[in-house]
């Protein structure tokens, strides 16, 4: 299938023909997309058809069967976690998964101690997290169990951020949240793309995918069905849903 | 590679042939003891992997069940008289029952890890009050000797012959029910609870009920082991309440291949011949156990089954 | 009578003290892995017998400093040639339960073979031997060292998981190992570093216990199942929970061997630990839900 970002750029993050499974079953069949620098691109479908199924092959999480995951250049596929993490990737998890009795800033401490070489880049990298989501500055010491649902949202896209990351794995960062959170989640994710930031996010909801991304693709059963910029699939909203069943 | 059920069909053969084939012989006695041994410790690692390899539940506590039927058996002979061999068959398989529902009770209601911490401690339980002795009835340290039934219907239990004969029948026997039970729909329950709890639980099961009726099947096999093996041995000792027994059958089992219910008697042959066979030529034969065991997880993780039958079927 | 209970009490937090410092490595290594090591005990009589012969000839901070370190260097070359493979290749549990069992079977025979089957003895250092008179109570002052050892070695773990970035670290693996290694943590060499540690500690357990406990090689075995007992009661993982439990099992074994028959204070502990695992699947202190 062509795909319709083969812009001009080297995609920064690129999967041929990738498969998955959890033991015996097989989850992912044959899926291939790109991301190129600076890009922000949805991966949208129903639930079980491969959505983190796909961000847990490329962190190493879950490692692919076969295909080939190519990250700036480098084949990452068999790649353990830690060092795919280390080569610049922040991930978000579904239901952000936060360490709950260790506090905001401690949990912050984690991926930065662990991919930065210069220690002094610390109060630097609290400035611009605190700065792009001010919630988190005033619980800073609070343990993460303690916070509200979006704040944990918060410092889950803020721990993908802090390691100096310019590449983001999101998997349903709006899922649970109340329309205003979400609504913060957004624009803090528009303002990082805006800067620069790549982003590759797993959504159900299209519109919030939509708010965010320029390309999306569509899982189906473990293979990319649909692909396209958010600008042609919002028009055939109707033949998407056919497609996906996602909430419109 | 040999389909299972024409192998112990042979095997079940060789073994109602061979007392036969070495009657008269010098060693005749001491081949058939061993071969019991391995029968009887055959089903106690069989039936520990009815819990496992089935239903999932790592029990590490499974000496408490061998040694519940065991004591009671010696305990209703040697200090009640009572010396009918069904009698005290019942009773110690009851036993057996009760403390694998009160063990399973507990087990069912706790997390997977935890099923081998309180399966253990069960068993550590039972084996520091045997020890104590309470009301001198289990003789503590000493162990309790003299556990042999009388005579039923012919059949002497201080028979060598005899009794292989009634082990080897009581075996084949306990392995048919447990096939068929694990074909049965409690058996298709229990292999669900293995794969996915949860869905099982969606599905309307009572899950507890599942585990804690798992354990008392498991638990009945073990106690009948247990029973044998006092009036095989004609002694209860401590020993077989304690830690080492219920890692004995989780290593027999782990040996021969678990979810099989073939594997534990084959690891159980395995294990003993060896420990007959090393033991005596060399002192320290503890060494190749050892080495065994790591040999096992690196090269056999599935133990010795897989090598000798293929499994057609995915479990 | 009151002194003797407080005798009994000092009894009890001595024994209490040696099965912290074994306990905490068992604890941190299946909080952090979720693998029994029951190659545990090893290090412990390891520990023992290298100090009956290290002892005369380099006395007893160099004996503890040299034996940590063979204990720990041991540890982690059993975690980096058999442990890690098998974790890597998802294959714990039961697994991990068999090699380690294997290789203790075989260094308590070897250990047979070296040092004979027959229980050998440690003397109390020199430096340490003596008694301490406490009010009315005159106690043997190398008990007290152990105590006020494994106190200060407890504190300083605690200040290391809880100030230290590398402490950080490790309580995050507990937490949720892969994603912390989604963070980028290091897990691999951080579980093996923390394995050493805590068979280094139990090394160092070893020469402590070595004149308080007999040593034999039968203590590799023997006291792995009450350190269960204390590391289920106190909740897997759990430091806290090791040491509160760790001191409750050792007054059950003092007062139980004192003043009832020795047994039923172990079934009473077994009783209480069944008991605390239905009700509270954590057990005292537990955290991480590993249990439940």
């Amino acid at each position: 299938m062509p795909d319709p970002a083969a812009a001009d750029a080297q995609p920064m993050l690129h999967l041929e023909n990738v498969g998955a499974a959890y033991g015996d079953s097989i989850v992912l069949w044959d899926v291939s997309l790109g991301v190129g620098r600076g890009e922000a691109v949805a991966l949208l479908g129903r639930n079980g058809m491969g959505k983190t199924t796909t961000l847990l092959a490329i962190i190493g999480l879950n490692p692919a069967r076969h295909g080939r995951i190519v990250f700036k250049g480098e084949d990452i596929t068999r790649l353990r976690p830690f060092e795919i993490a280390r080569r610049g990737i922040g991930y978000a998890p579904e239901g952000r998964q936060l360490f709950a009795p260790l506090t905001v800033l401690q949990n912050l401490r984690i991926p930065f101690v662990n991919k930065h070489e210069d220690r002094r880049r610390w109060p630097a990298q609290l400035e611009r997290i605190f700065d792009l989501f001010p919630a988190l500055a005033a619980r800073r010491s609070q343990p993460a169990a303690n916070l509200s649902g979006g704040e944990q949202q918060m410092l889950a896209i803020a721990r993908a951020l802090v390691g100096g990351d310019a590449f983001l794995l999101l998997d349903e960062p709006t899922e649970g949240l109340a329309p205003t959170v979400v609504t913060t989640i957004v624009e803090a994710l528009q303002r990082l793309k805006g800067e620069g930031v790549t982003i590759l996010l797993v959504e159900q909801n299209m519109h919030h995918a939509f708010a965010i991304a320029d390309r999306a693709y569509i899982i189906e059963k473990g293979r990319i069905s649909l692909s396209g910029s958010t600008a042609e699939l919002e028009r055939d909203v109707e033949r998407l849903q056919r497609h996906v069943g996602v909430e419109a | 590679m040999t389909r299972p059920r024409s192998v112990s069909l042979a095997l079940v053969a060789v073994a109602t042939l061979l007392p036969a084939v070495l009657a008269g012989t010098r060693y005749a006695n001491y081949v058939e003891h061993v071969i019991v041994q391995i029968m009887l410790m055959g089903l106690y690692a069989m039936a520990w992997d009815f819990l496992n390899g089935y239903a999932g539940l790592f029990s590490f506590g499974h000496a408490a069940f061998l040694g519940a039927g065991a004591y009671t058996a010696a305990i209703l002979i040697v200090r009640a008289g009572v010396t009918s061999a069904p009698l005290v068959l019942t009773a110690a398989l009851a036993v057996a029952v009760v403390v694998g529902l009160v063990v399973g009770f507990l087990a069912s209601r706790v997390g997977s890890v935890a099923v081998f911490l309180v399966t253990f401690a069960a068993a550590e339980a039972l084996y520091l009050i045997v020890l104590a002795d309470p009301r001198g009835i289990t003789n503590g340290d000493n162990g309790l000797a003299g556990a042999v039934p009388a005579p039923l219907l012919g059949l002497d239990f201080s028979n060598p012959v005899a009794f292989y004969y009634l082990a080897l029948g009581i075996l084949v026997l306990s392995y048919l029910g447990l096939h068929g039970l694990t074909r049965s729909q409690f058996g298709q329950v229990l292999l669900g609870i293995r794969e996915n709890e949860l869905r099982v639980r969606f599905a309307g099961y009572e899950v507890e009920q599942y585990k804690t009726a798992a354990f008392a099947v498991s638990a009945f096999f073990a106690g009948l082991a247990g029973a044998l093996t006092a009036f095989h041995e004609r002694i209860a000792s401590p020993e077989t309440v304690g830690w080492a027994v219920s890692g004995d059958a989780v290593l027999y089992a782990t040996l021969g291949g678990t979810g099989t219910l073939l594997g534990p008697i084959l690891g159980a042959a395995i294990a003993i011949i060896a420990r007959e066979v090393l033991s005596d030529i060399f002192r320290s034969w503890l060494i190749f156990v050892g080495l065994m065991y790591i040999v096992l997880v690196f090269f056999l993780p599935s133990g010795i089954y897989p090598l000798l039958f293929r499994t057609d079927t995915r479990r | 009578m009151r002194t003797s209970i407080v005798l009994q009490a000092l009894n009890g937090l001595t024994i209490g003290a040696i099965y912290i410092l074994l306990a905490s490595g068992l604890t941190i290594v299946f909080g952090l892995q979720g693998i029994v090591n029951v190659a545990h005990g090893v290090f412990y009589m390891l520990g023992a017998y290298l100090a009956i012969d290290l002892y005369s000839r380099l006395g007893f901070v160099p004996t503890l400093i040299v034996v940590f370190v063979v204990t720990a260097l041991l540890g982690l070359g059993l975690e980096l040639t058999g442990i890690r493979p098998l974790v890597r290749w998802k294959r714990h549990g039961i697994q991990v339960l068999v090699l380690t069992l294997g290789v203790a079977i075989i260094a308590v025979e070897v250990t047979k073979l070296i040092w004979g089957p027959v229980p050998q003895l440690l003397e109390v250092p020199r430096g340490l031997s003596g008694t301490v008179r406490l009010g009315p109570i005159i106690y043997p002052a190398y008990w007290l060292f152990v105590m006020g050892f494994t106190a200060a070695f407890m504190a300083l773990l605690a200040l290391a998981f809880n100030r230290t970035t590398l402490g950080i670290l490790v309580q995050s693996i507990a937490l949720n190992s892969d994603i912390s290694q989604a963070m980028g943590t290091n897990a691999p060499r951080i579980n093996s570093m923390v394995f050493a540690l805590g068979t280094g500690i139990a090394g160092v357990a070893g020469v402590l216990a070595g004149p308080i406990l007999s040593v034999y090689p039968g203590m590799a075995f023997d006291l792995l199942m009450i350190l269960f007992v204390v590391v289920i009661l106190g909740g897997l993982g759990s430091l806290l929970g090791v040491v509160v439990a760790g001191i409750l099992i050792g007054m059950l074994n003092a007062f139980g061997v004192a003043y009832l028959t020795g047994t039923a204070g172990n079934i009473f502990a077994f009783v209480v630990m069944i008991a605390l695992l239905v009700l509270r699947p954590l057990g005292l202190f537990g955290k991480a839900g590993i249990l439940k």
